[in-house]
C-alpha cells in the first residue's frame, strides 16, 4: 500500500493514508454538508479525482450548490471532470438493481481513468440513504469487499449512512468494516475508530512524521510529481504533487501557487521541463541526475529525478547558479588569461617541485614554437635558448636556485628565427630547499628591434650632428641650452657638455651678452636682437624660421668677430617642448660676396674704359684704312703717271726710284691691312661651334697651289680632326701657319707639309710641320711679336703679322701655342684648344 | 643719242684726278661729273643748289660714291637716293678705301648695286675701272628714266 497522506479535509481525521475507507453517520442534509464539502475540496486542491454519489436529503443539485459556496471555481473542476457529482441510482443501481462487484469494478475504472489524466488518485462518496433492510446484508457484503479492496489503491472513500435508518446491529456492521466512523454528537463531530486501522496508522503516522520532517527540513528542494498520459500511455505533462521549503525557498514559488497545477502551468512553459528524462525515470524506475539551466528562473539547477512508484517521480534539486557562475568565471577568467597573455606576448610557467610538474601557459608554448601540451622539462626549455645566451641563461638559473633574483633578456630560437625574450622567475623555497616557482616569459623581440633601430639612429643623427658645419643648438623655453653639437662647442671653443645650461648668447660667448652677468635676454642689446625674437616667437606661437640673416659681435678666441649667420629656429615637442637652433656662419661668403661686388664694380668700370678705347681704336682704324691709303694711291697712282707719261725724260735710275716709291706705297698698303686685320681678329666676336679642320687645311691647300700652280708641295692632312671654336677665326690661324710653311719651304727640293694631332700633356696638340727654313730656337719666343720676321723680306716676303694673329686667335679659345725648329731643319707649329 | 654720264662722288682731287685717268686708260668715252661732297652729288641729281635747273631728265648712268665724304656721307647719299622716288633704281657703286665688314654691310644694305674697294696700286685701280666701265656703261641696261 503506498504509504502516503493525504489531506481529508476534514479537522478531527486529519490526513489519511491512500486506501482509507471510513464512514460518516449523519442526521441531517446540513450534516452531509458539513463533511463532504471540506472532503472534496481537499481532494480538488490535492490533485486527485473525485466522485460523489449523491442520495437524499442531499441531491445533486444541492450537492452543487454546496461546493460552489466553498469553492466558487468548482465549476472548473467540474467542466474537467476532476469531480464528478451524480445520483446514486446512476452508479450504485445502474441497471435496476445493485451490484456489489459490479459497483467494485466501477470504482476501479474510475481509479485507473483518473491516475490515466495524472491525478493523484481517487477520492469518493457514495450515500446509502436508498438501502433498505432487505439489501443490508448484500451491501454489508460489499463494504466488507471494498474495506478488503480499497486497501491496495490509491483511493480514499467515505461513506455515509443515516443514522436514523441504522439500528444497532446495522451501526456495527458498518463501523466494522470502515477503518473508522464520524458521528455528530452534542453538536461536535466525534470518531470512532477500528481498532486494527489505529495501529496501522499509528505506524505510518511515525514513519510520515519522520519522513516528512526530513522533505520540511531538506536543504535541497524536493518536488513530488506524477505524470500526465495522453490515451496511448505516452506523457504530455506532469502534476505538481507537493513540494517542500526549500523548493520554496530556492523556485520563489510558493507551495499553493504549484501544487496540484501541472508542470507548463506551474512554471509557465509551454513545454513541460525535462518531460523526458522524467518520463524515463518514472517508467523505469531508475534515477537520473543532471544539472541544467532553467531559462524561466535564469538559474543552473543540479537534479536527481527517482521514481516512488508507477508514474510517479519526485525530484531533489539544489540551486547551482552561484557554483556555474563561479565557474564560468574561473573559465572566463583562465580565457582571459590566455588572451592577456597572447596580447601581451607574454607566457608563464609554475614549476612544482613535489609533483615534479613544469606547467607552461599556451602563450609560452606559443613563444617557444612547441605545440601545447607538450611535456616539458627544464632541458627542453633549454633547448629552445640560443646556443649563445644558454651558458648566461643557466648561470642566471643557478644563481636563483641559490636565491638571487631572476630577470633576464635572452635569445630563443623559433624555427630558425631568433627572438629575443624577457624571463622572470619567483622561486619558492622551504627551509632552503626548492618548492616550486613561477615565472613569466615576455616576447621582447620589437622591443629589442626598436631599441636596436633607435640606438643605429641615434650614432647616425650623431655623427651627422656632430659632422655638420652648422651650429646646432637645442634651447629650453628659458634659452638655456640643452645640448650642442660639435661645431656649435668648437665656435664657442668650449666643451660640448660646457654648453649645457648656459644661456644661447652666453653659450656661444655673444658680446651682447656681456652686458649683464646674467646671459642673453638680459642686456640691452638684446631687446632687439633677432635670435632671441625668433626663438621667442617660435616657443610663443609655433611658427618657425628659417634662414634668417642676422649680424652679431662674439668674442673668438680672446678677439671680438662680427660674424654673419642664417638662422633656422623650429619647434621640437620631443618630449618636453624646446627650440632648434641652426645656425650657419655665413660671414666668409659675405665677405666674399662684398668681394665679388666690389670686383664686379671695377670691373664694370674697366669694361667701360675698355669699350671706350675700342670705340676709339675702331674708329682709329677706320681713319687709318681710309686716310692713310689715299695718299699711298697718290704716291703709287702719280709714279704711274711719270713713268707713262714721262718714261722718255727718266733715264733707268729714274724710273727704279720711281719703281721704289711704287714697292714702298704698296708695302705700306699690306702692312695697314696686316694691322687692322690683327685689331680685326682681336674685335671680333666668337661664334663657338664644331670645326672640322681637316677640311679646313684641304680647302686652303688647294688654295694655296691654285696660287702657285708651279710649286709642288706634299700636303698630308690627318682626316677627321673637329675641334671647337670659331671657324671664321680658326680658319685665319691655319690659313696663316699653312702660308707659312707654303713660304717657307719654297727653297727646298722636296717640299713637304703635314697638319696633324699628337698628344701633349694630357691636351691634343695640333701641329703644321714642314721641311723649311726652319728657325733658331734662340729666336723662337720672338716668332709671335707681330712685324717680328727672322727672314729678310727680300728671302721670304711678309708683313710679319700672321704669326702674331695666329697667337691672338688661339688666346681668345683659351688655347696655346708655340714653335719648335732648327735652321734649314724645318718648323713646326703647335696650337692647343680647350 | 643720250649723253651717259657718270657721277663721281669724290672728295679728294688726287682720286679724282686718278679715276679721270683711268677712266681715260679704259677709253670710256662718257661725261664725268664730279661732286666733291654729298650734298654737291644730291644738287646734281636733284637739280638744286649749284645745279639748279638742271635737265633732271638726264640721270648718270651710274654713280660712283665714296663713303667718306664731308657734309653728308656718301652712305647718307645712298640712302637719300634710294628713297626718292626719282632715283632709287639709279645703279650706285660705291667706291672707297674702307674695307670695314660695317661699310660694306651698311652699303649693300641701303641698296649699293657694287662695292669696290680701291687699290693702292694704281694699275689694279684702272683695271678695277675698266672693268667697272665695261660692266656699268656698255654691259647693263640702265632703268627706263622717269618722266616728270
Amino acid at each position: 500500500m503506498p504509504d502516503e497522506l493525504r489531506n481529508s479535509g476534514i479537522d478531527i481525521i486529519g490526513a489519511v493514508p491512500w486506501g482509507t475507507h471510513f464512514c460518516q453517520f449523519y442526521q441531517s442534509r446540513e450534516d452531509l454538508v458539513d463533511i463532504l464539502v471540506p472532503y472534496f475540496k481537499a481532494g480538488l486542491e490535492n490533485n486527485e479525482a473525485c466522485m460523489w454519489i449523491t442520495a437524499e436529503p442531499l441531491g445533486v443539485k444541492r450537492a452543487i450548490t454546496a461546493m460552489a459556496r466553498a469553492m466558487p471555481d468548482i465549476g472548473q473542476y467540474l467542466a474537467k471532470g476532476q469531480i464528478e457529482i451524480m445520483p446514486h441510482t446512476d452508479w450504485y443501481l445502474k441497471g435496476g438493481r445493485f451490484e456489489s462487484q459490479r459497483v467494485l469494478n466501477g470504482w476501479v475504472e474510475k481509479l485507473e481513468q483518473a491516475l490515466a489524466k495524472g491525478y493523484a488518485g481517487l477520492r469518493l462518496t457514495g450515500n446509502t440513504f436508498w438501502l433498505e433492510k432487505d439489501d443490508w446484508q448484500s451491501f454489508t457484503d460489499y463494504e466488507e469487499a471494498v474495506n478488503s479492496v480499497i486497501g491496495k489503491y490509491r483511493m480514499v472513500a467515505l461513506c455515509t449512512y443515516c443514522l436514523d435508518k441504522c439500528g444497532a446491529a446495522e451501526i456495527v456492521d458498518v463501523v466494522r468494516n470502515h477503518e473508522f466512523a464520524i458521528i455528530k454528537e452534542k453538536g461536535k463531530w466525534d470518531l470512532f475508530e477500528n481498532s486494527a486501522y489505529k495501529a496501522t496508522k499509528g505506524a505510518l503516522i511515525e514513519s510520515e512524521g519522520k519522513l516528512r520532517q526530513l522533505f520540511q527540513s531538506m536543504r535541497e528542494g524536493v518536488c513530488l510529481h506524477e505524470l500526465i498520459c495522453d490515451d496511448s500511455g505516452k506523457a504530455v505533462d506532469y502534476a505538481i504533487i507537493d513540494v517542500n521549503p526549500a523548493y520554496e525557498a530556492i523556485t520563489g514559488l510558493r507551495r499553493e501557487q504549484v501544487a496540484g497545477k501541472t508542470a507548463s502551468e506551474a512554471y509557465g512553459t509551454g513545454k513541460p521541463p525535462y518531460l523526458d528524462v522524467y518520463e524515463r525515470v518514472a517508467n523505469s524506475g531508475k534515477s537520473e541526475s543532471f544539472e541544467t539551466y532553467f531559462p524561466p528562473m535564469q538559474k543552473h539547477f543540479s537534479i536527481s529525478a527517482f521514481s516512488p512508484g508507477k508514474r510517479r517521480f519526485a525530484t531533489v534539486f539544489t540551486d547551482i547558479t552561484e557554483r556555474k557562475l563561479v565557474e564560468e568565471a574561473l573559465k572566463e577568467g583562465q580565457r582571459d588569461l590566455n588572451r592577456a597573455q597572447a596580447v601581451a606576448r607574454t607566457g608563464s610557467w609554475r614549476l612544482d617541485i613535489r609533483r615534479n610538474e613544469l606547467l607552461w601557459s599556451d602563450e609560452t608554448y606559443r613563444l617557444f614554437g612547441i605545440p601545447k601540451g607538450t611535456p616539458m622539462t627544464y632541458e627542453t626549455f633549454l633547448a629552445g635558448v640560443h646556443p649563445e645566451d644558454r651558458q648566461h641563461v643557466e648561470e642566471k638559473w643557478a644563481a636563483a636556485l641559490r636565491g638571487e633574483e631572476y630577470d633576464i633578456e635572452h635569445r630563443i630560437v623559433v624555427a630558425n628565427e631568433v627572438r629575443w625574450v624577457r624571463e622572470r622567475a619567483e622561486l619558492e623555497f622551504e627551509q632552503g630547499v626548492l618548492k616550486g616557482g613561477f615565472g613569466t616569459v615576455q616576447d621582447v623581440t620589437q622591443r629589442r628591434k626598436t631599441e636596436e633601430a633607435l640606438r643605429e639612429s641615434e650614432a647616425e643623427l650623431s655623427t651627422i650632428l656632430s659632422s655638420v658645419p652648422l651650429l646646432i643648438l637645442t634651447m629650453d623655453p628659458e634659452r638655456r641650452v640643452l645640448k650642442a653639437n660639435a661645431a656649435a662647442a668648437e665656435f664657442a671653443g668650449r666643451g660640448v657638455q660646457e654648453m649645457a645650461g648656459l644661456r644661447g648668447g652666453e653659450a656661444l660667448r655673444c658680446l651682447h651678452s656681456f652686458d649683464d652677468p646674467r646671459g642673453c635676454g638680459f642686456g640691452h642689446s638684446c631687446q632687439s636682437c633677432k635670435v632671441r625674437h625668433s626663438v621667442l616667437s617660435t616657443f610663443e606661437t609655433g611658427d618657425n624660421h628659417y634662414e634668417v640673416e642676422c649680424h652679431l659681435p662674439f668674442m673668438r678666441g680672446g678677439e671680438q668677430e662680427e660674424v654673419t649667420f642664417l638662422l633656422s629656429t623650429v619647434l621640437l615637442n620631443i618630449p618636453r617642448r624646446q627650440v632648434l637652433v641652426c645656425i650657419e656662419d655665413i660671414s666668409a661668403r659675405k665677405k666674399a660676396e662684398e668681394e665679388i661686388l666690389r670686383l664686379n664694380e671695377r670691373l664694370q668700370g674697366r669694361a667701360a674704359e675698355l669699350e671706350a678705347a675700342n670705340r676709339e681704336l675702331e674708329s682709329f682704324s677706320y681713319s687709318v684704312s681710309h686716310d692713310l691709303r689715299a695718299p699711298l694711291r697718290s704716291m703709287d697712282g702719280f709714279s704711274q703717271a711719270l713713268l707713262e707719261d714721262y718714261s722718255d725724260k727718266l733715264d733707268e735710275q729714274g724710273r727704279d726710284y720711281l719703281a721704289r716709291i711704287q714697292n714702298s706705297a704698296q708695302l705700306m698698303a699690306q702692312l695697314i691691312d696686316d694691322i687692322l686685320e690683327l685689331a680685326r681678329i682681336t674685335r671680333t666676336e666668337m661664334r663657338l661651334e664644331d670645326v672640322n679642320l681637316s677640311d679646313l687645311a684641304h680647302s686652303i691647300a688647294s688654295e694655296l697651289r691654285k696660287a702657285e700652280p708651279e710649286r709642288h708641295v706634299d700636303v698630308a692632312v690627318s682626316p677627321g680632326l673637329v675641334a671647337r671654336g670659331d671657324a671664321k677665326l680658326l680658319r685665319v690661324v691655319l690659313v696663316n701657319l699653312l702660308n707659312n710653311a707654303w713660304k717657307f719651304t719654297s727653297k727646298v727640293p722636296r717640299p713637304r707639309i703635314e697638319f696633324g694631332v699628337m698628344q701633349r700633356d694630357d691636351k691634343k696638340a695640333y701641329f703644321v710641320r714642314d721641311n723649311g727654313a726652319g728657325f733658331d730656337m734662340a729666336h723662337a719666343d720672338k716668332l709671335f711679336n707681330p712685324f717680328q720676321r727672322l727672314h729678310s723680306a727680300a728671302e721670304f716676303p711678309g708683313s710679319g703679322v700672321g704669326l702674331a694673329s695666329a697667337q691672338r686667335i688661339i688666346q681668345r679659345h683659351g688655347g696655346e701655342v708655340w714653335a719648335e725648329g732648327k735652321v734649314a731643319r724645318g718648323a713646326t707649329f703647335y696650337f692647343t684648344l680647350p | 643719242m643720250e649723253e651717259k654720264t657718270i657721277l663721281l662722288v669724290e672728295d679728294n682731287p688726287d682720286d679724282v684726278m686718278l679715276t679721270q685717268r683711268a677712266i681715260e686708260k679704259a677709253h670710256i668715252l662718257n661725261k664725268l661729273v664730279v661732286a666733291q661732297d654729298g650734298v654737291e652729288a644730291l644738287d646734281y641729281l636733284y637739280g638744286t643748289g649749284k645745279w639748279a635747273g638742271r635737265d633732271l631728265s638726264a640721270m648718270p648712268q651710274v654713280v660712283l660714291l665714296d663713303l667718306k665724304l664731308p657734309r653728308i656721307d656718301g652712305l647718307e647719299v645712298l640712302r637719300r637716293i634710294r628713297a626718292n622716288e626719282r632715283t632709287k633704281l639709279l645703279p650706285v657703286v660705291i667706291l672707297t678705301s674702307s674695307r670695314e665688314e660695317s661699310d660694306l654691310i651698311n652699303g649693300y644694305s641701303l641698296g649699293a648695286n657694287s662695292y669696290i674697294r680701291k687699290p693702292v696700286s694704281f694699275a689694279q685701280f684702272a683695271e678695277a675701272v675698266r672693268q667697272l666701265g665695261l660692266y656699268w656703261l656698255l654691259l647693263n641696261e640702265s632703268p627706263p628714266a622717269k618722266r616728270t
